[in-house]
């Protein structure tokens, strides 16, 4: 990776950043409804006066520049603002829900390639067999499903009927662990707190299943084709007629080359994920970083909804230039 | 092409694709002939009355209603309208606008083209549900917004795609012939390139309608699609959570119109795509 390529891209991401604050920023102060009105609801002997000060307090009230100007210069300094709603620093808003959204994301990647790969697998090995067309048959029902339709569906088994798996949040009160990390289950573990563990566990089944299925279907997919085109070449064919045993030859030798394409799925996975679960966590009421900014955008939130918006597109490109980094290591034939 | 499309009806999943894809619009179209009933007034008295499956239907109400009486059957053939109508409509604005752009950054390449395609990737790192969420909780729920809201980040893969293929197009020789026959600049982009580009665009069109469903569903389940008293398939879904306790039947049918229409477009997709590209032909 030569420094050109790397500086490059450091500035795509700077370009990238800039553009979607600009953006997220201009949208919402064109955006018809007023934050003051809607904190001001319900609530009785309200003067002229009051909703100045509110509107001030808030410094609503200066030119837009001087808004942007301020907010940018937040940014820099590592101030992202203060909720107009919580009462709280939007930073620490996002420290304390991020991890239930990391936590949620990781076992969603975890299931999507427990079950992606043995299936991406065995559809290359039987190429074209029955079992080849059934399970690209499936996966293109996995592909074509609305995951919170998944979710519902889901719930409706294991929960409603069955009654074997919470739906809602991420534990139970009082059975949180001691917050080190606010994973909760590194953190139960940590502490030895098993109790803690399988109620985190428990709840974390629905979520992570509902996110994971539908990234498991693309998982396959990939590795298929990847795996297809692999097989076919002539160091596999030496493989063989060396008398190595097929098992051996398929998760030795192939299997090492078609994985390089997972790292580009296993990035977007991780981006879109911590994008994606927004409906899921909604669903769930999963305390995570989707809740937080769908809540934030109905009551008009605007210093939370920009630092979310701000925070998940640093993370998503973050991602992919570690995807990039990544390539180039596992693969030597790829230089930038 | 009319060899063409003769190939895709020996493709059975495309045959199939087509098949529901013809059966959905029919029901939305001809929704009101095909029910006696109003899909947004209910009857009190006949809540969450099961359908078919359980002694205790009601005639006239196949799949039973939901929370305020209405009927379940009437609502889904209704969403299918909403579903189709953001389709089409975005995926149609997405087209011919990235299309348009796409052919003149592709053609005319220079300043045109760096300013556009620098655009173009600052927005595809904008993740896509973030960006509809933001724009439809600015502009309020509502046909039109989402239709405007989808279609502005919409037509990136068109751009993306005309942009290419008349990059590869343009230094052909019957390119060159135009010019030398004299031709202009226009002539040739619209006359002669675009009718050789059409096919893929038929395909993305075709595949974008399933994401665009799909998102339209996403976004009216979570109360910032359509307004909230059309019945669309996602709110619908939506609504029924507070009942799965006593009525499974209210997310599941709605969402089985989703899946459908989804899986009809992506089956059929895929099988233009074998069809047109002669590439990926086996």
């Amino acid at each position: 990776m030569s420094l050109r390529y790397l500086v490059k891209r450091l500035f795509y991401l700077i370009g990238v950043l800039v553009f979607i604050t600009l953006f997220t920023f201009i949208l919402l102060r064109i955006s018809p409804g007023d934050p003051v009105d809607l904190m001001l609801i319900g609530q009785e002997d309200i003067t002229q006066e009051d909703i100045d000060r509110m509107t001030r307090q808030l410094g609503l009230d200066k030119p837009f520049h001087v808004q942007l100007y301020d907010f940018a210069d937040g940014i820099v300094k590592g101030d992202l603002g203060y909720s107009f709603y919580m009462n709280r620093p939007v930073w620490d808003l996002i420290k304390q829900r991020f991890p239930a959204s990391v936590e949620l994301a990781l076992f969603a990647m975890f299931i999507s390639f427990a079950v992606g790969i043995p299936i991406g697998i065995i559809a290359a090995v039987k190429h074209n067999s029955l079992v080849d067309r059934l399970i690209m048959g499936v996966n293109f029902l996995g592909v074509s499903m609305p995951p919170f339709w998944f979710a519902i569906i889901l719930v409706l088994i294991f929960s409603v009927s069955l009654g074997w798996l919470p739906t809602m949040s991420r534990s139970v009160y009082g059975m949180y662990p001691e917050n080190i990390t606010g994973l909760l289950i590194v953190d139960s573990i940590l502490t030895l707190n098993w109790k803690a563990l399988t109620t985190a566990l428990r709840h974390l089944v629905l979520p992570s299943i509902s996110l994971g299925m539908a990234y498991s279907a693309i998982v396959a997919r990939i590795l298929r084709s990847s795996m297809l085109e692999v097989l076919s070449q002539d160091y596999i064919t030496v493989a063989r007629s060396k008398g190595l045993k097929k098992r051996r030859v398929i998760l030795r030798h192939a299997l090492r080359n078609a994985l390089i394409p997972m790292i580009t799925v296993a990035g977007l996975e991780a981006g879109t994920l911590l994008g994606g679960n927004i409906v899921i966590e909604t669903i769930f009421s999963w305390p995570g970083l989707g809740t937080l900014i769908v809540g934030s955008i109905f009551a008009r939130d605007y210093p939370v909804v920009q630092a979310g918006v701000i925070f998940f597109a640093l993370v998503f490109v973050l991602i992919n230039l570690l995807v990039d980094i990544a390539y180039s290591i596992v693969d030597p034939r790829i230089r930038w | 092409m009319k060899k063409n499309f003769l190939r895709l009806f020996r493709n059975p999943t495309a045959v199939f694709g087509l098949i529901v894809i013809v059966i959905v619009v029919f029901m939305a179209l001809f929704a009101p002939l095909l029910t006696p009933h109003d899909p947004t007034r209910g009857d009190l008295m006949m809540r969450l009355r099961p359908g078919l499956w359980s002694p205790l239907v009601e005639e006239g109400y196949p799949l039973g209603t939901d929370m305020l009486g209405r009927d379940l059957l009437t609502r889904v053939l209704y969403g299918a309208r909403i579903s189709l109508i953001v389709g089409f409509s975005s995926v149609f604005i997405s087209m011919v606008a990235g299309g348009a752009l796409g052919l003149c950054a592709g053609f005319f390449r220079g300043k045109f083209d760096d300013i556009i395609s620098r655009f173009v990737d600052w927005l595809m790192a904008f993740p896509l549900l973030l960006f509809l969420i933001l724009v439809m909780g600015v502009l309020g729920p509502g046909t039109w917004n989402l239709i405007f809201a989808i279609s502005l980040k919409g037509w990136v893969p068109f751009f993306r795609l005309v942009r290419g293929e008349v990059l590869a197009e343009r230094e052909k020789a019957y390119v060159e012939s135009a010019w030398a026959i004299g031709r202009n600049a226009w002539g040739i982009m619209f006359v002669e390139i675009l009718p050789n580009i059409t096919h893929t665009l038929i395909v993305l069109a075709t595949l974008r309608m399933g994401i665009v469903i799909l998102m339209e569903a996403t976004l009216s389940f979570l109360g910032l699609g359509v307004s909230p008293h059309i019945p669309a398939w996602g709110s619908m879904i939506a609504a029924s959570r507070d009942y799965l306790q006593v009525a499974w039947w209210l997310p599941v049918f709605p969402g089985m119109g989703i899946l459908f229409t989804v899986l009809s477009l992506n089956l059929l997709g895929e099988g233009l795509r074998d069809v047109f590209d002669p590439r990926l032909r086996k």
